[in-house]
């Protein structure tokens, strides 16, 4: 089972609040977003991912699913799945859906942690400035699986 | 013949007076690997062994592809692999007797894949059964009940006594078997991570009375944990009425935590009655929400909180 | 069928130790017998003869299957090695097969194997001062096949799930029932018709349970009735034994209740015939004599101290044995060692040194009509005697005895008779030597013939009249000196025609030391109504064949004094199956099997058939009950309660053992008792509902 070499590494851990399939598909997003997965580079195929991460099949089925239903990846009949060439794929409603849900996880765990809102916005500012530039420093997990 | 790989209704068991399975309705489909959960005693095994038609229920009735479980047919059993707690093997026979042994009773036995089993748990072709260790057991249980390929998997509590290496081969190999299509998984397990890497279903035994049998993904979004938070000023958490699906309950001087299966907006509003300060609902990890429904049910303190902290000895001043 | 052979192999291999030890302990077993066999041969005290039907072989044989038996299920019976086991495509039945083949050529290796090997040991000249023929082989042969039976039953018992303890064991009793019969039938084939019959149920109920995980309920109709059948032998036996031992307390707790009052008859020895009541109390007292009187029922006062008695009333009666006197008789209720287990229609031993040793053993081997002479400290033949006379060496004389020996009665004697239709001749062991001492006058067959005996102690004192033979013939009975000088020679009383025993004895110190012949219907040929009916026949006859007087005496009479034992009456009739009741019944009314012993009371009869009518109707009923409470199908409440009839006590303890029984507890809907293995309740048909819901219920309808 030889999986396309490539810089998707994905991580999955167990005993966390976040599902296994729900950490299938932010993982992927946020690699296919960082630009770490080129537009002709195919994905590993569901089953060489589920045994690379010695997960069910089905679960990564249904993320690639939902990956594709988003229209983050599309399917490419013979050849397996690639990242989509229509990038943007959400309604204007699930955007501003998901950025409030983003944002407001973020607002509490800032509360949380003792931050003004002026330092919050500030540190907003300065992250968006850095933009998408900013390095991925996950390692890259080979699952010990072979 | 029906599209489920198990089918059990009002499966029940008594063992001399006492209910050990008690009115088991459930049914596994297809192609999914089925987790069923459990303490040690909830009648796990005694299922399982009245689905294979090791013994004969007391009342109810099950199927296995689609064979009434009381005469299961030799061509059923061949499509039927059983792996039993005890990984039970034939302690004199070395581990290619072993083989070779099962091998004369399966048509379709495949010797490749008992062969990749072996390897991968590293066993020694002459060594005796008897003489292997715990994790070489299961190596060499799993091979000869994998090697047939059988269209429905049953083990039972396989990783039992496993070290983490074992662990992990165990579960390759059953992500392998699902390589086939359609081929089903039903196993017992108290590993709730491996659970939650490789099961899609789960079925969960509560002192010989199932209490849940969904997929994984409902079984997460239906158990759901409220923080709820009492202001120094106010009153301290009350006494808890009758909440309606409440697993668990946690509390503290301030703080009350409740674990609730299938939470609705009334069981949300009884919550708001409650006085508290804040009610926070909070996600809630897959072996929180499974623990909620093994443990003890209802309120609950720290079991040791009010044993004191032994004193440091030799402190001199 | 490679799966049949693999499971062959596995058997054999598990079971290797234990059979290994199943041949050990055979081995000692038969070492023992042989070893003491050969110490006693050598003294000369006693060799074989007629052998006892039971021997060691039987109870090693029956112990070591019932190992092997055991062996062969007691691992697998229970949890993940019994899903381990049947949880293969196989038919139970191919692996029950598959166990039982290897179990049954296990125990045929580990008993078998040191059995021909002693067997042979046997055979062989020189180690039993005997001879030895093939089929005396067959016992230990049937033995064997019945440790098969004990194997099924070892199968049986550790298979079974049983309620009690002690009902599991149960099947055990039947094997024993075969083992007691196949030790009392007369031949082989029988005892193995016996083993293929039990072998055959006990095979059955096995598979069965087998097939059923040991579960009664799980079984078919046949292998349920085979495991019924096989349990109730097992309790049928267990029962006897405690109403064996229930009785001895019962005896032993009222010694001397019971006393037996005996009528007969004697010759005095002053040459009159009396009649002599005792009485015996058993375990208590030795026989007593509470009267003496002359036929005419005249009281003897003479005779009423036992003093007297001992001095006078027998002392100079000399009597022969019983005498065979009815070619057609049958005798075989008497002559020792027939059948299959016995020696006696293969070789008669004429001295039995079971007193005395000798250095020789004396055998007339039917075969061959010549007496074998076989030297004790060697065990080696040293010679034969024929009519000629006795020759050394192995090789036979040509000359032989014609015709059948006689049932041969003169056992212990130095001096004994050998009687044959033809001739008569007198062994002299000692001196070893023959005579001829009489031969047929035509148109006469001797039938029997016997002697006063050879114990010249008496000789002495009473004169040579103590000394006489006497031989019957097809028309005459002659009484003639040891030396063949003729005495008396009298016509058969035709008053005795059909009659099979005549005892001759002489009081030698009355005057004319008159001669006595007791005719005796005994093993006759009279038909079952004339027998009732018919009574010893005295003859005496006194010097020169004169016929001095004839008698018809009364029959022996026994009956008990106390009247009828009530206790020991009402357990019998109580514990008595109705069925076996109503059977015997029938049969003797049908045979008209009733001797004047058994005849009797009217009171106790109708008590006994009360008595056993009303334990059918209580089980009954009470099959009834335990069959409705536990929500038996209409027909099986109709064959318990039909069982419990039939059977009585037998019955209802048979359904106890058998069935498990399920609990019951109070119906969700009707609140009433209701069994928990049946779907819908027996009262309001309600099933049993869904566990109660307590709200963490999470159900989803599979995809």
């Amino acid at each position: 089972m030889s999986t396309p070499a490539g810089p998707l590494t994905i991580t999955i851990q167990t005993g966390s609040t976040v599902s296994i399939h729900r950490q299938i598909v932010e993982q992927v997003c946020a690699a296919v977003f960082a630009g770490r997965i080129g537009d002709d580079e195919p994905l590993p195929s569901v089953r060489a991912l589920a045994e690379q991460l010695v997960v069910n099949p089905n679960t990564v089925a249904r993320a690639y699913g939902e990956l594709t239903r988003e229209g983050v990846l599309e399917s490419r009949a013979g050849k397996g799945m690639f990242v989509s060439q229509r990038r943007q794929i959400y309604s204007a409603r699930e955007r501003a859906r998901r950025m409030e849900q983003a944002v407001s996880s973020l607002v509490s765990e800032g509360f949380m942690l003792g931050f003004t809102p002026a330092e919050i916005v500030e540190l907003v500012a300065a992250k968006t400035r850095h933009g998408a530039s900013s390095k991925n420093t996950k390692q890259s997990l080979k699952s010990g699986a072979r | 013949m029906t599209s489920a790989a198990i089918e059990a209704n009002g499966l029940t068991a008594y063992f001399g007076t006492r209910k050990v399975v008690d009115e088991l309705t459930m049914s596994v489909p297809r192609g999914s690997v089925f987790a069923f959960l459990g303490r040690n005693g909830s009648g796990k095994t005694t299922t399982i062994r009245m689905l294979l038609g090791l013994l004969a229920p007391t009342r109810g009735s099950s199927t296995v592809l689609g064979y009434d479980s009381r005469q299961l047919p030799p061509e059923a059993r061949a499509r039927v692999g059983y792996m039993s707690e005890s990984h039970s093997l034939y302690e004199w026979m070395t581990v290619r007797q072993c083989g070779d042994f099962q091998s004369r009773f399966y048509p379709k036995w495949n010797p490749r894949v008992f062969d990749a089993v072996i390897g991968h748990f590293h066993l020694d072709l002459r060594a005796k059964a008897g003489d292997l260790s715990r994790g070489e057991r299961a190596g060499l249980s799993l091979a000869i009940t994998l090697a047939p390929e059988p269209e429905l998997l049953v083990l039972d509590d396989p990783a039992i006594g496993l070290d983490p290496v074992a662990r992990r081969s165990l579960l390759e190999s059953m992500i392998h078997v699902t390589r086939g299509a359609n081929r089903t998984i039903f196993f017992s397990s108290h590993l709730l991570d491996d659970v939650e890497r490789v099961a899609d279903y789960i079925a969960i035994l509560d002192r010989s009375v199932l209490r849940a049998s969904c997929s994984i993904d409902t079984f997460r979004a239906s158990v759901r944990k409220f923080a709820l938070h009492y202001g120094d000023a106010g009153a301290p958490p009350p006494q808890l009425p009758v909440i309606r699906g409440l697993l668990h309950a946690r509390r503290s001087a301030r703080d009350l935590t409740l674990t609730i299966a299938t939470p609705d907006d009334d069981t949300r509003r009884l919550l708001g009655s409650l006085g508290a300060t804040v009610i926070d609902e909070v996600p809630v990890t897959f072996d929180e929400a499974m623990i909620g429904y093994l443990g003890d049910r209802g309120d609950q303190q720290f079991f040791l909180k009010d044993i004191d902290a032994p004193q440091p000895v030799g402190d001199i001043a | 069928m490679t799966a049949f052979r693999a499971v062959v192999w596995k058997e054999a291999r598990e079971n290797l130790k234990v059979a290994a030890a199943a041949f050990g302990i055979v081995s000692v077993g038969w070492l023992l017998v042989l070893s003491l066999d050969r110490s006693v041969a050598s003294s000369g005290l006693s060799n074989g003869g007629p052998s006892i039907s039971i021997s060691m072989f039987t109870f090693t044989s029956a112990l070591v299957a019932l190992m092997i038996g055991r062996s062969m299920i007691i691992r697998e019976r229970r949890g993940d090695a019994w899903a381990f086991l049947t949880h293969r495509p196989v038919q139970r039945s191919t692996l029950f097969w598959a166990k039982a083949l290897v179990g049954a050529l296990l125990y045929l290796v580990a008993a078998g194997v040191p059995m021909t090997l002693a067997l042979l040991w046997q055979a062989t000249p020189g180690h039993r001062p005997m001879p030895f023929d093939w089929r005396m082989t067959l016992p230990d042969v049937a033995d064997l096949l019945c440790g098969l039976v004990y194997l099924g039953a070892a199968l049986v018992v550790t298979m079974r799930t049983a309620r009690w303890y002690a009902s599991r064991y149960l099947p055990i009793g039947a094997a024993i029932f075969c083992s007691t019969a196949v030790a009392s039938v007369q031949t082989f084939s029988m005892a193995a018709g016996i083993v293929t019959l039990g072998l055959l149920g006990i095979g059955m109920a096995a598979r069965g349970l087998f097939i059923a995980g040991g579960e009664y309920a799980a079984e078919s109709r046949w292998n349920r009735a085979m495991l019924g059948v096989t349990i109730g032998i097992g309790l049928t036996i267990a029962g006897s034994v405690v109403l064996g031992i229930l009785n001895l307390v019962m005896t032993f707790g009222t010694p001397g209740a019971t006393t037996v009052r005996t009528t007969d008859y004697e010759l005095t020895s002053d040459g009159q015939v009396v009649q002599m009541t005792t009485v015996r109390r058993p375990l208590v007292a030795s026989t007593q004599v509470v009267d003496v009187r002359d036929l005419a029922g005249h009281a003897l006062p003479q005779y009423h101290d036992s003093a007297s008695r001992g001095a006078s009333l027998q002392a100079g009666v000399i009597s022969t044995t019983a005498i065979p006197i009815n070619p057609s008789g049958d005798y075989s209720a008497f002559a020792a060692g027939l059948g299959y287990r016995g020696t006696g229609d293969l070789f008669v031993q004429l001295s039995q040194p079971t007193v005395a040793p000798s250095a020789v053993s004396w055998f007339f081997i039917r075969r061959l009509g010549l007496v074998a002479a076989y030297d004790n400290p060697s065990a080696r033949l040293i010679g034969w005697m024929g009519p000629d006379g006795f020759s050394a060496g192995p090789a036979q004389p040509s000359h032989r005895f014609v015709g059948a020996l006689d049932r041969y009665t003169e056992l212990g004697y130095k001096q004994p008779l050998l009687a044959f239709p033809s001739a008569v001749y007198r062994l002299d062991l000692s001196h070893r030597s023959i005579t001829k001492v009489y031969r047929a006058q035509p148109g006469e067959v001797v039938v029997g013939a016997a002697g006063s005996g050879d114990s010249t102690a008496a000789l002495p004192q009473y004169g040579p009249n103590a000394q006489f033979d006497a031989i019957a013939t097809t028309t005459s009975v002659r009484v003639q000196s040891f030396a063949g000088q003729p005495e008396i020679t009298t016509p058969r009383d035709p008053r005795a025609n059909g009659y099979g025993e005549l005892v001759v004895s002489r009081a030698v110190r009355a005057p004319g030391a008159p001669t006595v012949l007791r005719y005796s219907p005994k093993y006759g040929t009279l038909a079952n109504a004339q027998r009732e009916a018919a009574t010893d026949q005295i003859d005496m006859v006194g010097a020169n064949d004169l016929l001095v007087a004839q008698y018809t005496l009364p029959r022996d009479t026994t009956a008990t004094d106390d009247g009828p034992d009530w206790p020991t009456l009402a357990v019998t009739a109580l514990t008595t199956p109705l069925v076996g009741r109503i059977t015997a019944s029938l049969y003797s009314r049908l045979t008209k099997a009733t001797s004047g012993r058994a005849r009797t009371l009217r009171a106790p009869l109708i008590v006994g058939w009360t008595l056993t009518i009303l334990a059918a109707l209580m089980s009954a009923a009470l099959a009834f009950g335990i069959a409705r409470t536990y929500a038996f199908e209409s027909d099986r409440v109709w064959l318990w309660t039909t069982l419990g009839l039939a059977l009585g006590g037998l019955g209802v303890l048979l359904m106890l053992a058998l069935i498990e029984w399920p609990p019951r507890e109070a119906c969700p809907s009707c609140g009433r008792k209701r069994v928990v293995s049946r779907e819908q309740c027996e009262h309001c048909g309600a099933a049993f509902g869904a566990p109660a819901i307590d709200g963490t219920e999470i159900f989803e309808p599979a995809a």
